[in-house]
């Protein structure tokens, strides 16, 4: 398994860990986690640490997730993605997009 | 009607199968060892067989490698029937092809479920078969009718050179080439999400805008602003366009945009090295609907023989068999090591794929490389000449009526620092009177009139800044930190344009609110010198029949004609 999920039901957040690569392969994975959570004011909080490789296709993803969570008035927050996942997200620019913290 | 083939040297589980089989409604046919097996299977082609292990002449271990390798292609279930649970020999029927085992003695019911279950996966396969076909048929018809929208356009040179190698059939990646009215050479590199079918949806709205802006002449921030914003309303939450885009212009000048791509590099021919590199600085374009590019861009020079090269994320992210990418550093290197070759991405190309050797490409890999030259772009001789030869012509037509159009715009504050005066202009003339041929001249004109009136004449700036490498770079950001804080000056166009049957002249006179300069030493020094400042007024100056400048150097008036009554 290459996302692993907890979600603190009390202070409303879920943690989604992506180990290894984050690409297509895992879009079904990835979607089933936030698809059917409709509660409102939800922080997906994406930890990018154990992340090994990054393509356009997950940052498609990044962006969908980001759409459900707004539509609840959530937000989602990238927190410790590797160098070499950084340098991706600020070749995208994602900075201006989502909260990228260390 | 289902064939069962059944393999066994002992008589009585031959006849129990046989029995159980043809009650299930079977045709059965009956072996006695390997070598009858493989005769029969052969002649016959059943679609099931149960194979015994031990038996004499051959066993059915041999016997089911021989089969299985005989029908590749097509999904025939071998069940092994075995006496008892041996690993090793279990595990050598699955290695030779057996798809499951069924114990001696038979039990119906058991028969009957492994039958159903093989038969599912049977279906499956021949499912996923056809929808296999399929997919690769609509992929093989969407590329050819993509190839032909996204290439076909494409305006070429023999100092660009581009390769692109796609990674699935159908790639993400396109690479979009055009000349404007003016002959700048536009480029642009896209990059979509994912790859296959789905990641070229964009890529048809994207290019028909690319080249029908380019074509007109609209400026590099109002194309890609444009498919912006068309991407964001047709693609989906999640999908979009990366994109790296230049415009190379006669007067050694490139402007470029980098949307969420690896960095464009330009390499300095004298040293071979690297000079430029231009990094992304923005989103990706398709994402956000407000998505504004004017203080994306960036400006540098380029000299003779400088060599500009785009490429796509698949080129420097290509993992080799250890799991190590190619690196924008490799490419460096081998682009400056390649400068005695004609196309230096040649020579990357042929490392890409030696590092790629014994691993797979997962991504698209496009590579462009320009050569910088004036021969680059088409040549402007040729379109004088062909001004003298329309001239000389149809010398004993006359007119017959004689159309006059008049144009003045306005330009004042903040409403000049992202206008883009020639297209409009150029195009309201050419849809009353078609220009044809005069078209590039006149949109030319205009840009050059403008640009000069608005930068120096309005902003203040100065062209010496453009004389050295440094200070060209700087000019560009000097004139963008003034044009985003303007809220004051003005630019006046007059144009008027009389049109007979073979002939016409265009007057455009260009007025702005600056403190004008001391024209007459100063066009002086530009005709003498060869430095990227003044240029384009000396090719105005060539391209019409008389530019003058009057007041106190803050109205320009130019005067272009051609056809018989062309006054020189």
């Amino acid at each position: 398994m290459s996302i692993t999920v907890s979600t603190n039901e009390s202070n409303k957040t879920s943690n989604i860990k992506i180990s290894g690569k984050f690409d297509f392969s895992v879009q079904r994975e990835f979607r089933d986690v936030y698809r059917d959570n409709n509660e409102a004011g939800m922080e997906y909080v994406i930890d990018l640490s154990q992340t090994e490789y990054i393509d356009s296709s997950a940052l498609g993803m990044l962006l969908l997730i980001k759409e459900h969570a707004e539509t609840q008035k959530g937000n989602v927050r990238l927190v410790r993605p590797a160098s070499a996942i950084q340098k991706i997200l600020a070749m995208a620019n994602f900075e201006k997009l989502f909260q990228i913290d260390q | 009607m289902n064939h069962a083939l059944v393999v066994d040297d002992d008589y009585d589980t031959r006849e129990t199968l046989k029995s159980l089989l043809e009650n299930a409604g079977f045709y059965v046919t009956l072996a006695e060892n390997g070598v009858d097996a493989i005769e029969k299977f052969n002649a016959l082609t059943p679609n099931i067989i149960f194979m015994d292990v031990e038996m004499p002449v051959m066993n059915g271990i041999d016997a089911a490698k021989e089969i299985k390798q005989r029908s590749p292609d097509i999904f025939i279930p071998l069940i092994f029937l075995t006496v008892h649970n041996d690993n090793y020999i279990l595990n050598l029927c699955i290695k030779a092809g057996g798809d499951d085992f069924l114990a001696k003695p038979i039990n119906h019911t058991i028969l009957i479920s492994k039958i159903h279950a093989m038969f599912r996966i049977q279906t499956l396969l021949k499912q996923a078969e056809t929808l296999k076909d399929r997919m690769q048929n609509e992929e093989e018809v969407a590329e050819k009718i993509f190839r032909q929208a996204i290439s076909a356009p494409n305006d070429t040179s023999k100092y660009i050179h581009q390769i692109l190698q796609p990674a699935s059939l159908f790639s993400g990646d396109m690479i979009l080439t055009s000349f404007t009215p003016s002959n700048d050479l536009d480029i642009l590199i896209g990059d979509f999400t994912g790859h296959g079918l789905t990641a070229a949806i964009g890529a048809l709205p994207a290019s028909e805008i690319f080249h029908a802006m380019s074509k007109k002449g609209f400026s590099g921030t109002q194309i890609l602003e444009t498919i912006n914003q068309k991407l964001n309303k047709i693609l989906p939450t999640g999908m979009f366009m990366a994109a790296q885009y230049i415009r190379i212009n006669r007067q050694m000048h490139i402007e470029a945009c980098n949307c969420g791509m690896p960095d464009i590099l330009a390499f300095d021919a004298r040293h071979r090295k690297l000079k430029h590199q231009i990094s992304s600085n923005t989103l990706p374009l398709g994402i956000s609907v407000n998505l504004s590019l004017q203080h994306s861009f960036q400006h540098f020079p380029v000299n003779n023989g400088d060599r500009i090269v785009l490429f796509s994320d698949g080129v420097i992210e290509a993992r080799d068999c250890n799991d190590h990418e190619f690196g924008q550093i490799n490419l460096q290197k081998f682009i400056e090591e390649s400068f005695k070759h004609e196309y230096a991405i040649t020579h990357v190309f042929d490392q890409l794929n030696e590092h790629l050797e014994l691993s797979t490409q997962d991504d698209d890999i496009s590579l462009l490389e320009v050569i910088f030259t004036p021969n680059l772009f088409p040549d402007q001789q040729n379109i004088q000449a062909e001004k003298l030869t329309n001239s000389t012509n149809n010398r004993e037509n006359e007119p017959l009526d004689q159309e006059e159009i008049s144009i003045s715009i306005t330009y004042r504050g903040d409403r000049l620092c992202d206008c883009d005066p020639a297209p409009a202009i150029v195009n309201f003339i050419d849809n009353s009177s078609a220009l044809d041929e005069h078209k590039q001249e006149l949109y030319m004109i205009i840009t050059e009139l403008f640009v000069n009136a608005l930068d120096h004449g309005v902003l203040g700036l100065d062209s010496k800044m453009k004389a050295t490498p440094e200070g060209f770079s700087e000019y560009f950001i000097e004139r963008e930190k003034k044009l985003s804080n303007l809220d004051y000056g003005l630019v006046r166009i007059n144009l008027t344009a009389v049109q007979l049957l073979n002939s016409g002249r265009i007057t455009v006179s260009i007025e702005d609110s600056g403190n004008g300069f001391d024209y007459e030493t100063t066009t002086k020094i530009i005709h003498d010198s060869k430095t990227p400042s003044g240029r384009g007024i000396k090719l105005v100056s060539e391209l019409c029949d008389s530019l003058t400048y009057s007041e106190k150097g803050n109205r320009a008036e130019a005067v272009y004609s051609w056809g018989p009554h062309k006054n020189h």
